[in-house]
C-alpha cells in the first residue's frame, strides 16, 4: 500500500479517456435517479405551486457549483484526491478522501434501496431484497469491470433509452389544471429555503466529476457540455414538476409516495395501458448507471488513495453494495437514509465545494 | 468456488419465483359494485368477470358477497372463485345511491392503495342497487366486460357527460375548494342509461343533476369540443351542436367578492323548425335566445350548488389561483352567499348542410 | 502465378518441419530421364504430365549436354528457379507446390520448373447467401488466385497491397491480406497481420476458422468480423479503408474492423435508391429488436403484467390462452425450439427437400399444436414472425447470434417480467459496449456517438452526402468525393 499515490496527478492512458462531449451523459445520468419519481412531493410540501421556481433555483445553483468545480480542477489538474493532498497534506487528506469514497458508495446504496422499495410497492410485493440487489450489483460489477469507457457508454444508453419517457408527461399535462400553478410567489422566504434544501438531493451527482475529471480527453471543452447536461437535468425536473403540480391537487399529492408513477397510470396507448409497469422496469436502467458511477468512483478513490488495484477494490465494494440494502427493511429506514444523504450532499455542494474553491483561489496552481 | 456459485444460482432460482399473475389463471374482475347490506355496517360487493365457454367465446359471470369493509368483501369473494381475484383490469366501480349517501371513500381507499388498480377507470353511482345493474343479462353487449366503461367513455367523448374518472374523483376529493361528481346510472329496459350526475359533498352523495342540465354543467366544468344542446321557445325549437366551448373566470375582489363565469360557445345548428336560419338577423336572434336560456340554466345550477354548499365546478380553486394568501376556510364558509354570475356568449358559425 | 513468388511463411515450427521431411520424401517420384544424365523429381498427381513430357522432357532430350546452370538459363519457362545446393526442406516444399525438380546425377544443383496441373475448380457462380436482385452476380470460389483476380479487376490501383502468409502447420493454407496502402489505417493492418501470424494451429480449412481465432473477444456470441462471398463487397470495404483477407480453399473473404450496424446492411442496399435502402435498413433493425424481444415480452406480460394489455385486446389474448396446460414460458420455449428444429432440419437437407420440410413442418406442426391446445395461436404468430424477422439479417453469423440471444431473454422474462428483461437488455448492451473489432469500438456510430457516420448506418443517405470515410476506421485519406457542387437556382454549367 502506497499512501502517497494521490500526491501525483493521475495518469490516464489515452485509450481509457472519453471524448469531452460525453461528459454530458455522465452528468445527466448521475444526477437523475429514482428521486425523479417522487421529489416533487417533498418540495411541494413547503411551497406547493411554486415548486417549479425551486427547481429553477436549484438548477442555477448547480451551475455555479459546477463552474467552481471546473475552476478548481482546471487549476490544479488531476482529481479530488490529488487536490486534497495538495491542499491538506498527506495525513489530513486521508480521512477526507476516505469520507468521499464512503459517500460515493452510500449514494449507490441509497438509490438501489429506494428503487427496490418502489419495486416492492408497485410490482412484486413479496420479492426478497437480496435477489434484486444481487442482480443489480452483479450487472454493475460487470459494467465497472469493463472500464470507464463502458461506464460512459452505459450513461449514454441510459439517456437514449429513457429520454423518451419525458414525453409521457404529455398525458398528465393534458388532463391537468393550469390553475394549480397559480398564484406565483405566495410563500415566505423560509419555506423556499426549506424546499431548496430538499431539492438538492435530486440534483446530487455532479460531485462524481471530481473523480472522473482526469478521464476527459479535453477537460476545458468539457465544461460547456457539463453545463448543458446540468441544464438538461433541470429541464427534465422542470417538466416533471409542472406535470405533477398540474395533475394532482396539493393534498392529493402529499398522500402519494411516487407521484410520477401515479401519473403514468393515466397513460393509455393503443398497444399499451398502465404505463407505470413499463416505467418502473425501465427505471432499472437509470438505477444501473447511478450504481455503476458510484461503484466506479469509489473504487477509483480506493485505487488513488491506497494504491490498491481497482479490479480488486471493486470486489469488497460490490459486496457492500449488495449486502447493505438488505438491512434497510422498512420504508421508514429508507426515508431516513435518504434524508441523511440529502443533508450530507447539501453541505457537500454548498459548503465544502465553495470552501475548496476559496482555498484554490489562494493556492498556486499546479503545472500540468 | 464452483460449488458456491451453483448454490447461489439455485438459491436465486428459488427466490426469483415471485407471485405470478398468469393471464388465464386469474379471475379478472372487470366491474365491481358496492351496495348496502341489510346487516348493520355491512356492505355487499358484486363483481363480474369473464368465464370461458368455448373457443372464442366468453360470458360474464357475477358473484356477490357481503362484509364489513371492502377488504373483507374481497376476501369473501376470493373464497368463492377457483382462480385468485385480480383487479388490475378493473374498469368500472359502481356504488348504489344508498351507500353513496353514507360516503364511499372508505371503500375507494382499498382500491386507491392497490397499485394494480388504474386511475383511468370509471366510477359511477346507480339509482338501483348495483347488483341489479350488474346482473342484467346483457351478455350480448357486455361479452367482453367493457360495456360500462365504454358507455361512460363514449358519452364523455361524444356527448354531454363531463370527463370523469377515478383520478378526477380523487383530485376533487382531496381539493380544498372542490367537490367530486360522478355519473349517475339507472336501469331501464334491460339495459343501463346515464341519468345525469351525482353530486357529492366530500365523499357523500348529496344530490343529483338531471340529464337536461348536463350540457350547461359541462360547459361550466371544462372546455369542450363536442356536445349538443336542445333549445326551444314559443317560436321555434332546434338543436345546437357545440363545436367549441371555452370557459374563463373574471374575479372581482372589490367592493366584495364576485365571480363571473364567462363561457364562449361556438356551434352550429343541426336542426331547427319554423324559422329561416339563412338570414343573419335571425341567427343573431337565435344566438341571443340561446344565451339567455343558458344563462338562466347556469344561474339555476350555481344556485343549486350554493344551496347544497358544494362546489363541483371548482370555483374556489379558480379564486384561489388568483388570490394571494387565500383563506380556504373563510371561502368555504362564505361560499353559499357568494355573488356568482354566469355569462354565456354564443356564436353560430354554420347552420347545417341544407338551408 | 506471379503472386506466389512472394509467398513466405512468417512463422514455422521446427518440430513439425522435421516430421514433414520424413513423411514427404517418400511421395516424391524420382525418375531418370531417358538415356540422359538427368533425373527429375515430382509428385505425379500435382503436375501436368502432358506439359511435362512435351515441354520439359523434350527440351532436356535436345540439350542433354548442357550444364545445370546453362540449362536453367535456356529453359523456355518464366516460372523457374535455380538452387545451387537445396536442402531437403526446400526440395519438398517446391515439389509440393507442383514443381518438377531437375538435377544432374553428378551435381547438387537443382532446377525447379512450375508445371502444376491446373486444378478442376468450381466455376465462378452466383452468390447464394448474399444474393441480390440488382448488381453483380459473381461470388468467390475455393481458389485463392481466382478470388484475388476478382478483387484486382475491381481495384486496378497500385495502392492495393496483397501480402501472403501461410497458416497451419499441416495444411499450409495460404492467406492473402489485402488493403489499400494510401487509405487503410496502418494500425488496423498491423493488428490483423499480427493476429494472423500468431495463429498456431495444425489445420485451417476455411476462413471461418481464422475468424474465430482472431476475433477480439472469443467468448462472445456476436461475430466481430464480417465474411462475405461477394467480391464487390470486399472491394467496397477495402475502399472504405478496411483490411480484408482471403483464404485458400474458402469462398468467403473476411474484413474488419466492422461495427455492429454493418451486420444489418445488405450489399444491395447500395444498388437501389437511398430512400428504399434506408427504409429496408430501419425495417431490419426493427426486425432484430422484434425478434429478440417479442416472445419474452409476451411471456412477461402474460405471466406478470396482464394490466398492460389494452381492454380491446384482452379477450383475444385470454381466449387464445385458456385451455393451454403449460405456463407461458414453457409454451414459448416449446414453440421456439420447434421453429429452430425445423430450421436446422431444413438446413441439413438438400435444398428442395429442405424447403418442403420447412413448409410442411411449419404448417402442420403449427396448426396441430394450436388445435391440440398445446400453444396459443397468438404466440404462434409472434414466434413465427420473430423467426421470420431474424432471417432478415443479411449476415448469416449475426442472424445466428440473434436467434440464440432470444432464449436467455425468454428465461429471464420468467423471473420478474419486464424488470428482468430490462436487466437482460442492459447486460447485452454492456457486453456490446465492451466488444471491439480489431481494437476499434464495435458499437461505433452509436457509441461513441459519431453522427457523421450515421449517414451510412441505420439509413443510407445518397452517395453525395457521404463525403467522408467512416470515423471509426481512422483512415489516412478521409475524403471520398470532392466533385459535388450544389448548383444555384437557374445556374448552369
Amino acid at each position: 500500500m502506497n499512501l502517497n499515490k494521490s500526491k501525483s496527478p493521475p495518469f490516464v492512458h489515452k485509450n481509457a479517456r472519453i471524448a469531452h462531449k460525453l461528459v454530458y451523459f455522465l452528468i445527466v445520468g448521475s444526477q437523475i435517479g429514482v428521486g425523479v419519481l417522487g421529489f416533487v412531493r417533498y418540495i411541494a410540501k413547503y411551497v406547493r405551486q411554486d415548486s417549479w421556481i425551486i427547481v429553477i433555483l436549484g438548477g442555477l445553483s448547480i451551475h455555479i457549483i459546477l463552474w467552481m468545480m471546473f475552476k478548481i480542477l482546471n487549476k490544479h489538474g488531476g482529481d479530488l484526491f490529488n487536490i486534497h493532498h495538495q491542499f491538506f497534506g498527506k495525513w489530513l487528506s486521508l480521512p477526507l478522501s476516505s469520507l468521499f469514497i464512503f459517500y460515493y458508495l452510500v449514494t449507490g446504496i441509497v438509490i438501489l434501496r429506494t428503487y427496490i422499495e418502489a419495486v416492492q410497492n408497485w410490482m412484486f410485493p413479496g420479492i426478497p431484497i437480496w435477489t434484486l440487489s444481487f442482480f443489480f450489483v452483479a450487472l454493475t460489477y460487470y459494467i465497472v469491470g469493463k472500464g470507464f469507457r463502458v461506464v460512459t457508454g452505459i450513461a449514454y444508453f441510459c439517456f437514449v433509452l429513457t429520454i423518451w419517457m419525458t414525453f409521457t408527461h404529455y398525458f398528465p399535462i393534458r388532463y391537468g389544471h393550469f390553475i394549480n400553478l397559480l398564484p406565483v410567489l405566495d410563500f415566505g422566504l423560509k419555506d423556499y429555503f426549506q424546499a431548496f434544501k430538499v431539492m438538492v438531493l435530486s440534483f446530487l451527482g455532479i460531485e462524481y466529476l471530481f473523480a472522473y475529471y482526469p478521464y476527459l480527453e479535453n477537460p476545458k471543452k468539457a465544461q460547456k457540455w457539463a453545463h448543458i447536461g446540468a441544464a438538461t437535468t433541470t429541464g427534465i425536473y422542470m417538466l416533471t414538476t409542472l406535470s405533477t403540480l398540474m395533475y394532482f391537487s396539493p393534498k392529493q399529492l402529499q398522500g402519494l409516495t411516487w407521484p410520477t408513477l401515479q401519473e403514468w397510470k393515466i397513460v393509455t396507448l393503443p398497444i399499451l395501458e398502465r404505463f407505470e409497469y413499463v416505467g418502473i422496469a425501465f427505471f432499472a436502467i437509470v438505477v444501473l448507471i447511478n450504481l455503476a458511477i458510484a461503484l466506479w468512483t469509489s473504487s477509483r478513490g480506493i485505487n488513488r488513495i491506497f494504491d490498491i488495484k481497482q479490479r480488486i477494490a471493486i470486489i469488497p465494494l460490490s459486496i457492500l453494495l449488495f449486502a447493505t440494502p438488505v438491512f434497510f427493511t422498512t420504508r421508514f429506514k429508507v426515508d431516513e437514509l435518504n434524508n441523511i444523504i440529502g443533508k450530507f450532499g447539501f453541505y457537500l455542494l454548498y459548503a465544502y465545494i465553495p470552501l475548496l474553491f476559496i482555498i484554490s483561489l489562494l493556492k498556486k496552481g499546479e503545472k500540468t | 468456488m464452483k460449488k458456491f456459485l451453483s448454490l447461489l444460482v439455485c438459491l436465486l432460482l428459488t427466490a426469483c419465483n415471485t407471485e405470478k399473475e398468469v393471464l388465464d389463471d386469474i379471475t379478472m374482475v372487470r366491474s365491481f359494485g358496492f351496495d348496502k347490506y341489510p346487516k348493520k355496517n355491512h356492505i355487499n360487493g358484486t363483481i363480474i368477470y369473464p368465464i370461458y365457454i368455448d373457443e372464442q367465446t366468453f360470458k360474464m359471470r357475477d358473484l356477490s358477497a357481503a362484509g364489513e369493509t371492502a377488504k373483507e368483501v374481497r376476501a369473501e369473494l376470493n373464497e368463492m372463485v377457483s382462480k385468485p381475484l385480480f383487479v388490475g383490469k378493473l374498469n368500472t366501480v359502481l356504488f348504489s345511491q344508498e351507500i353513496a349517501k353514507e360516503g364511499i371513500m372508505e371503500t375507494l381507499d382499498m382500491l386507491q392503495r392497490d397499485p394494480g388498480v388504474g386511475r383511468a377507470i370509471y366510477l359511477a353511482i346507480t339509482k338501483e342497487s348495483t347488483k341489479e345493474i350488474l346482473t342484467i343479462d346483457n351478455n350480448l353487449a357486455n361479452h367482453d366486460g367493457n360495456f360500462y366503461s365504454s358507455l361512460i367513455k363514449q358519452n364523455e367523448n361524444y356527448s354531454n357527460l363531463p370527463h370523469l374518472n377515478f383520478h378526477t374523483f380523487l383530485y376533487a376529493y382531496f381539493s380544498d375548494c372542490m367537490d367530486p361528481i360522478l355519473p349517475y346510472l339507472s336501469h331501464r329496459n334491460n339495459s343501463v342509461k346515464i341519468k345525469g350526475l351525482a353530486l357529492f359533498k366530500k365523499d357523500k352523495m348529496v344530490g343529483t343533476l338531471g340529464e337536461e342540465d348536463l350540457l350547461a354543467f359541462k360547459t361550466l366544468y371544462q372546455n369542450l369540443n363536442e356536445g349538443s344542446y336542445q333549445f326551444s321557445s314559443q317560436k321555434y325549437k332546434g338543436n345546437l351542436e357545440i363545436l367549441k366551448s371555452r370557459i374563463h373566470y373574471t374575479i372581482l375582489a372589490k367592493p366584495h367578492h364576485r365571480v363571473i363565469l364567462n363561457v364562449n360557445v361556438k356551434g352550429r345548428l343541426t336542426e331547427y323548425t319554423k324559422v329561416n336560419a339563412g338570414k343573419p338577423n335571425v341567427i343573431k336572434g337565435i344566438e341571443r335566445n340561446i344565451e339567455k336560456e343558458l344563462n338562466r340554466e347556469g344561474y339555476k345550477l350555481i344556485g343549486k350548488f350554493q344551496k347544497l354548499n358544494i362546489d363541483p365546478i371548482g370555483i374556489g380553486e379558480h379564486v384561489r389561483s388568483r388570490t394571494r394568501a387565500f383563506d380556504h376556510k373563510g371561502w368555504n364558509k362564505n361560499y353559499s352567499g357568494l355573488d356568482i354570475k354566469v355569462k354565456y356568449q354564443v356564436k353560430i358559425t354554420e347552420s347545417g348542410i341544407s338551408q | 502465378m506471379r503472386f506466389f513468388n512472394t509467398g513466405k511463411s512468417i512463422k514455422s515450427n521446427p518440430l513439425a518441419q522435421e516430421n514433414e521431411n520424413k513423411a514427404l520424401d517418400q511421395n516424391i517420384l524420382w525418375q531418370e530421364i531417358g538415356m540422359s544424365d538427368w533425373i527429375s523429381g515430382f509428385i505425379e498427381s500435382l503436375i501436368d504430365q502432358e506439359r511435362f513430357n512435351k515441354e520439359v522432357l523434350c527440351f532436356i532430350q535436345k540439350n542433354q549436354s548442357l550444364k545445370c546452370k546453362e540449362l536453367y538459363e535456356q529453359l523456355p519457362f518464366s516460372n523457374k528457379h535455380y538452387k545451387k545446393d537445396p536442402d531437403k526442406q526446400t526440395i519438398n516444399s517446391m515439389v509440393l507446390q507442383g514443381c518438377v525438380a531437375l538435377k544432374k546425377r553428378s551435381s547438387k544443383e537443382m532446377i525447379f520448373v512450375h508445371v502444376e496441373k491446373a486444378p478442376n475448380l468450381r466455376p465462378i457462380s452466383v452468390p447464394e447467401v448474399e444474393f441480390s436482385v440488382i448488381g453483380p452476380k459473381e461470388a468467390f470460389n475455393e481458389n485463392l488466385e481466382t478470388n484475388l483476380v476478382l478483387i484486382q479487376k475491381r481495384l486496378p490501383t497500385s495502392a492495393l497491397q496483397i501480402e501472403f502468409i501461410e497458416i497451419g502447420q499441416r495444411t499450409k493454407t495460404k492467406v492473402a491480406i489485402l488493403y489499400l496502402k494510401d487509405i487503410a489505417n496502418e494500425t488496423n493492418v498491423k493488428t490483423l497481420k499480427e493476429r494472423l501470424a500468431g495463429i498456431d494451429y495444425d489445420h485451417i480449412l476455411d476462413s471461418s476458422y481464422l475468424i474465430q481465432m482472431i476475433e477480439d473477444n472469443k467468448m462472445s456470441l456476436f461475430p466481430q468480423l464480417i465474411d462475405s462471398e461477394r467480391p464487390d463487397r470486399i472491394a467496397a470495404s477495402l475502399i472504405e479503408g478496411k483490411v480484408a483477407f482471403l483464404t485458400q480453399g474458402s469462398p468467403h473473404g473476411v474484413y474488419g474492423p466492422v461495427s455492429i450496424v454493418e451486420f444489418f446492411a445488405a450489399f444491395d442496399d447500395y444498388f437501389v435508391t437511398w430512400h428504399i435502402s434506408s427504409l429496408f435498413r430501419i425495417m431490419r433493425m426493427f426486425a432484430v429488436l422484434f425478434s429478440i424481444f417479442a416472445t419474452p415480452l409476451y411471456v412477461s406480460v402474460i405471466t406478470y403484467h396482464p394490466e398492460l394489455i389494452p381492454d380491446d385486446l384482452l379477450s383475444t389474448l385470454t381466449t387464445s390462452r385458456t385451455d393451454i396446460p403449460f405456463p407461458p414460458v414453457l409454451e414459448a420455449l416449446f414453440l421456439e425450439l420447434t421453429i429452430e428444429l425445423l430450421r436446422e432440419a431444413g438446413a441439413r437437407l438438400p435444398t428442395k427437400v429442405g424447403q418442403t420440410i420447412g413448409i410442411v413442418g411449419g404448417i402442420v406442426i403449427g396448426t396441430a399444436s394450436v388445435q391440440a391446445g398445446l400453444t396459443s395461436n397468438v404466440l404462434l404468430i409472434i414466434v413465427a414472425l420473430s423467426a421470420l424477422a431474424s432471417f432478415t439479417t443479411p449476415v448469416y453469423r449475426m442472424s445466428n447470434a440473434i436467434r440464440i440471444v432470444r432464449f436467455p431473454m425468454i428465461i429471464l422474462s420468467q423471473f420478474w417480467g419486464l424488470l428482468s428483461m430490462t436487466l437482460g437488455l442492459m447486460f447485452i448492451i454492456t457486453h456490446l459496449l465492451g466488444l471491439t473489432s480489431l481494437n476499434r469500438p464495435y458499437l461505433a456510430p452509436i457509441y461513441p456517438p459519431r453522427l457523421s457516420d450515421w449517414k451510412d448506418s441505420f439509413v443510407r443517405l445518397p452517395f453525395y452526402v457521404q463525403k467522408n470515410r467512416p470515423d471509426q476506421l481512422k483512415v489516412q485519406e478521409k475524403k471520398k468525393i470532392s466533385w459535388w457542387k450544389k448548383r444555384d437556382i437557374d445556374e448552369f454549367e
